[in-house]
């Protein structure tokens, strides 16, 4: 079994979310002007159409939003059963990742989560989530 | 604005496609049918004669996704004055247009695939259809998402812990499906299936079965769209496109927000407005609906989003009203993507003409009039009502 990751997806001007993950301190983006947080990365609010953003770094506090298992093998680094969990992050928007330590199961939705970090052996880092 | 403007402009007086059961058994046993332009151009000579017409009517082209507008247009021996490429519904949407603004009058919409012999994979290592239109197609791939039925399976999953439906509510949908296609010459997959079947098919992105998912198969598919005046005096009974809506949610697209924050709804709701407005027609005035189908959960997402039940409420109309051709409103007369082909959509349009022209055989919808044609894809909600008089 492999044990790194596939590869990130990079887009442009995400450097600062990859490598504050890379330092274990998440951070997004937030509009200074409307104040709303937004990911993936783009270069100006779809709310008011500002340019002008910051980076802040997350709570770590989320709820899940749905999931679903795989259970056949898409990618060698993730043998089946392997689950896959959409979030909604405190600061509002949602984000795909993966539960850690345990399964997901009809009824979990809503459920508490904390950000965890996991690094492959190459060094890559992914924010995953664990139930609170 | 002349909302009503489209309606019963442009009539379908032709269908044509291959042989999908034939193409599919080829292609199992490793033999070629034919790459996506033969595909196409077989279908294009099915439909010409269907319509009685010859290629030299032809003044508009619009051809599928996977195929290149000129290369086709050099294939058919095709010079055009109007033409564009374009998915199964926005073909349909953009040919009629043409004809409203005058650029064309007889229209062929060729679309052809070679998907399975060239094994295009919806998912897993390389997966990039569609990445560089639809970022959420790839962009969650460090955690393994990838495919596009692991979409459908979080919507799914969400929709299953709010409102209440079973997986063994979402089995009516392969069931009826299958119960069609077993009618149905053309289909791939004849076999019908209990609810034991459906029940017993392995997961393949829980919640969603194999019997879940469509096929993958080789394919050619024409329809001709022509202006309606001149539609009444080719070979068949030509079938009226009496509306078309859109509407398009794109915001939170990525990190799929449209789709699990309000299962497309609003964008289904608006398209829905838009389709019966222009057709001055209702919900209760179908006789057959074709839902796009890559996944069958598509369904009863539809049911709720063009008004033929209320939110929340689509496993008690499965249940109730039933979607098979034995059910009050039959859903996917042919076998859809699940059983009968996996032709993006194109087949489902060929079914909606041959169901108001009567054709269907064993499977033919009594006294069919009017059948809706629904899809979202990636965000998209676009719908067609065809009718089988202007």
């Amino acid at each position: 079994m492999e044990t790194t990751f596939p590869p990130l997806i990079r887009v442009f001007g995400d450097a600062p979310f990859w490598d504050s993950i890379k330092a274990r301190r998440m951070t997004i983006q937030r509009c200074e002007k409307c104040s709303r947080y937004r990911y993936p990365v783009a270069s100006l609010c779809p709310h008011c159409l500002s340019t002008e953003v910051q980076w802040v770094p997350v709570t770590g506090r989320a709820k899940l939003f749905s999931w679903a298992i795989f259970h056949r093998k898409y990618l060698p680094a993730y043998p089946p059963p392997h689950n896959i969990i959409v979030v909604q992050l405190d600061e509002g928007p949602l984000m795909v990742s993966n539960l850690v330590d345990a399964m997901p199961a009809d009824g979990c939705i809503g459920a508490e989560l904390e950000l965890v970090y996991a690094e492959d052996s190459a060094g890559s880092v992914l924010p995953r989530f664990r139930l609170r | 604005m002349n909302e009503t403007g489209m309606r019963g402009v442009a009539s379908v007086v032709g269908v044509g496609h291959t042989d999908w059961a034939k193409d599919y058994e080829r292609s199992r046993q490793g033999l070629e049918s034919g790459d996506s332009y033969d595909l196409g151009a077989a279908a294009f000579q099915r439909a010409l004669a269907d319509a009685g017409l010859q290629r030299d009517d032809i003044d508009g082209l619009i051809v599928g996704p996977k195929t290149a507008y000129e290369r086709m247009g050099e294939v058919l021996g095709l010079n055009t004055r109007w033409g564009g490429q374009a998915d199964s519904v926005q073909a349909v949407a953009q040919a009629c247009m043409a004809i409203y603004s005058g650029m064309a009058e007889v229209v062929a919409l060729v679309y052809g695939y070679d998907q399975r012999t060239s094994k295009v994979q919806y998912g897993g290592s390389g997966t990039v259809s569609g990445g560089s239109d639809h970022l959420s197609y790839i962009y969650h791939s460090p955690w393994g998402l990838t495919s596009q039925g692991a979409l459908y399976a979080v919507m799914f999953q969400r929709y299953k812990e709010i409102y209440g439906m079973t997986e063994r509510d979402l089995g009516a949908v392969a069931m009826a499906q299958r119960l069609a296609a077993s009618l149905n010459p053309n289909a791939i997959m004849r076999k019908r299936v209990s609810i034991e079947d459906y029940l017993a098919a392995p997961y393949v992105c829980q919640p969603l079965r194999l019997l879940d998912y469509c096929l993958i198969n080789d394919g050619g598919v024409c329809l001709i769209i022509s202006e309606s005046s001149r539609a009444k005096k080719m070979a068949k009974k030509p079938v009226p496109i009496l509306g078309i809506g859109r509407y398009d949610l794109n915001e939170g697209a990525t990190s799929l927000e449209p789709r699990l924050v309000h299962f497309y709804l609003p964008a289904q709701q608006k398209a829905a407005a838009q389709v019966f407005n222009m057709a001055g027609l209702g919900p209760s005035d179908m006789d057959a609906i074709q839902v796009y189908d890559s996944f069958s959960c598509h369904v009863p997402f539809a049911l709720e989003g063009f008004g033929y039940c209320a939110e929340g409420e689509a496993a008690k109309f499965m249940a109730e009203k039933g979607i098979s051709l034995e059910g009050a409103l039959p859903v996917n007369t042919g076998g859809g993507h699940l059983s009968e082909s996996y032709m993006q959509g194109w087949n489902h349009q060929v079914e909606a003409v041959r169901q108001l022209r009567g054709e269907c055989g064993e499977r033919q919808v009594a006294n069919c009039r009017h059948v809706q044609y629904c899809s979202d894809v990636a965000g998209k909600a676009v719908t067609i009502i065809y009718g089988s008089q202007g």
